[in-house]
């Protein structure tokens, strides 16, 4: 049972529970957050989880090593691509496979055009959360709908693509399709960033309404366990794809966006940034894209050795951790989840208290939560 | 991997070099508290707690790491009779939800969490379905 410390505020003599969620058109899936109100502050906050605990991890479990990708593309549903490389490559690293080049070229491809689908959601959600309602999350979806047409050539699927497979990719992408992405890169979508730009943080009333607001030091965050882009906003200059490369990420010229302001306008600028550089970033591998094979042979009936390993990426959303065990046989020992936004959530208790009820969201906002990943 | 830290894992248990960290040390359940508390200090980062089941025990993992690129593991065994450790909530804040998950899937209960409920399952869950005793029941069809 959820218990209460009431009281506190100085001035106050009672305060109001509501709960928020778990359906509310802000929390972005099922989230509910009890939060405690003196006035319209926040006393204390607690979110509650588990709503769309499917048991992800138990399931695969059941499954061989290759089905379990499956699964992958369920947990963090607007970071498909991400999910499904880290876990490719926990069992590379547990079993010893290498990837051809072609394909680590692919796979990095893919994983950024996925960090901008990813960051396009996050500013759609982000300024319906504050009350621009439906034109920039419009306009998010016009370049995410492009993005998607490509995903759906490639894979045959806009959501849920299962194209990765453990030692390279499932089918290769037709120089035609990367022509007309690389095209649509270079020329449409600076233009469409431009417009971002200028209706988040160039808009006068969005500023006022996200500067100073829920402002953290980097101390502060990393002691609650927050990572990703929310971190680097705060002045870190913390990501794996430059501090520990995979893919082809060391062969890739890009700028790691960190912001020293540390509020949500800052988180909200970073994200910004980021999707320009992974722009580039995308760019840069259609033209060093070399030829070759885009998968490794492995055994159908694959077996790692007994062991475990935890593999580390850079999700869009922080640090996500793969952790899988092995006892020789063809079906995982286990198969962990280091959601990024799991523990970012965690933080939430710690961030709100005494901020405004309507700031609340722009907080949240700030964190960009996917509920598939928290619950599993 | 740095070598205080390294210090700091083979005072307080094995330490070992391995596959898929850069050091895994196994500790006794008294160690555990001490342990991480000393890897605090020495600047380490927590990031993700978890746990295996090993039959007769249940392996909790803590996985720390030392920014920007290291990591490694710090392990506990809990025998089936005894499912207690200490916590680590008060040194790493995130663990306490980490300690909640673990709890709510494998049944380990950490002493001294200011919140030990069920996280991902109702509260009215009695399972603890990561269990190798927790057996999914076959699809009809």
């Amino acid at each position: 049972m959820v218990n209460f410390a009431r009281g506190g505020v100085e001035g106050s003599t009672e305060t109001m529970l509501v709960n928020i969620g778990p359906q509310h058109p802000s929390t972005h899936g099922v989230l509910h957050i009890m939060t405690e109100l003196a006035g319209e502050t926040v006393v204390t906050a607690k979110p509650v989880i588990g709503y769309l605990h499917r048991g992800i991890e138990k399931l695969a479990e059941q499954r061989t090593w290759q089905q379990n990708l499956v699964l992958c593309d369920r947990l963090d549903y607007v970071a498909q691509f991400s999910n499904e490389w880290a876990y490719c490559r926990a069992v590379e690293k547990l079993a010893g496979i290498s990837v051809p080049e072609r394909a680590e070229y692919l796979r990095t491809l893919l994983g950024e055009l996925n960090r901008i689908t990813s960051h396009l959601i996050w500013y759609a959600g982000v300024t319906m959360d504050i009350g621009a309602l439906g034109t920039p999350f419009i306009y998010a979806w016009v370049a995410r709908e492009k993005i998607f047409d490509f995903y759906e050539n490639v894979t045959g699927a806009r959501m849920m693509p299962n194209w990765m497979r453990i030692g390279g990719v499932r089918c290769d992408i037709d120089a035609a399709l990367l022509a007309d992405m690389r095209e649509f890169l270079v020329s449409d979508f600076p233009k469409e960033c431009d417009v971002y730009e200028a209706l988040l943080t160039g808009n006068e009333i969005v500023v006022s309404r996200m500067k100073g607001v829920g402002a953290f030091t980097v101390e502060e965050l990393t002691d609650w366990g927050v990572t990703g882009p929310a971190l680097r906003a705060s002045g870190s200059p913390l990501d794996l794809r430059r501090d520990a490369p995979y893919g082809v990420y060391d062969k890739l010229d890009f700028e790691v966006c960190s912001d020293g302001a540390g509020d949500s306008l800052a988180r909200a600028r970073v994200r910004l940034r980021e999707i320009r550089e992974s722009a580039k970033m995308c760019v840069q591998i259609i033209d060093m894209l070399p030829e070759g094979e885009i998968q490794t042979k492995i055994p159908r009936a694959l077996k790692p050795p007994e062991g475990d390993v935890c593999v580390r990426t850079e999700s869009p959303r922080g640090e996500l951790g793969i952790l899988v065990a092995s006892d020789g046989s063809a079906k995982p020992l286990r198969f962990r989840v280091r959601s990024p936004i799991f523990y970012n959530l965690s933080a939430m208790p710690h961030m709100l208290p005494g901020h405004l009820l309507a700031d609340m969201l722009v907080i949240f906002g700030g964190i960009d939560t996917s509920m598939g990943e928290i619950d599993r | 991997m740095r070598s205080d830290l390294v210090g700091i894992l083979s005072i307080h248990g094995t330490a070992l070099h391995g596959l898929g960290f850069d050091a895994r040390a196994v500790v006794t359940r008294e160690a555990w508290r001490d342990c991480a508390a000393d890897l605090q200090m020495a600047g380490a980062r927590f990031f993700d707690i978890t746990a295996i089941d090993r039959g007769d025990s249940v392996e909790v993992i803590l996985v720390l790491i030392d920014p920007p690129a290291t990591h490694f593991s710090l392990r506990a065994s809990c025998p089936n009779e005894d499912l207690r450790l200490d916590t680590l909530s008060d040194i790493f804040p995130p663990a306490e939800w980490g300690e909640r998950e673990v709890f709510d899937l494998f049944g380990v209960e950490f002493d001294g969490n200011p919140d030990m409920t069920r996280i991902l399952q109702p509260e009215s869950s009695t399972i603890f379905p990561l269990r190798r005793s927790f057996v999914l029941e076959q699809r009809p069809w």
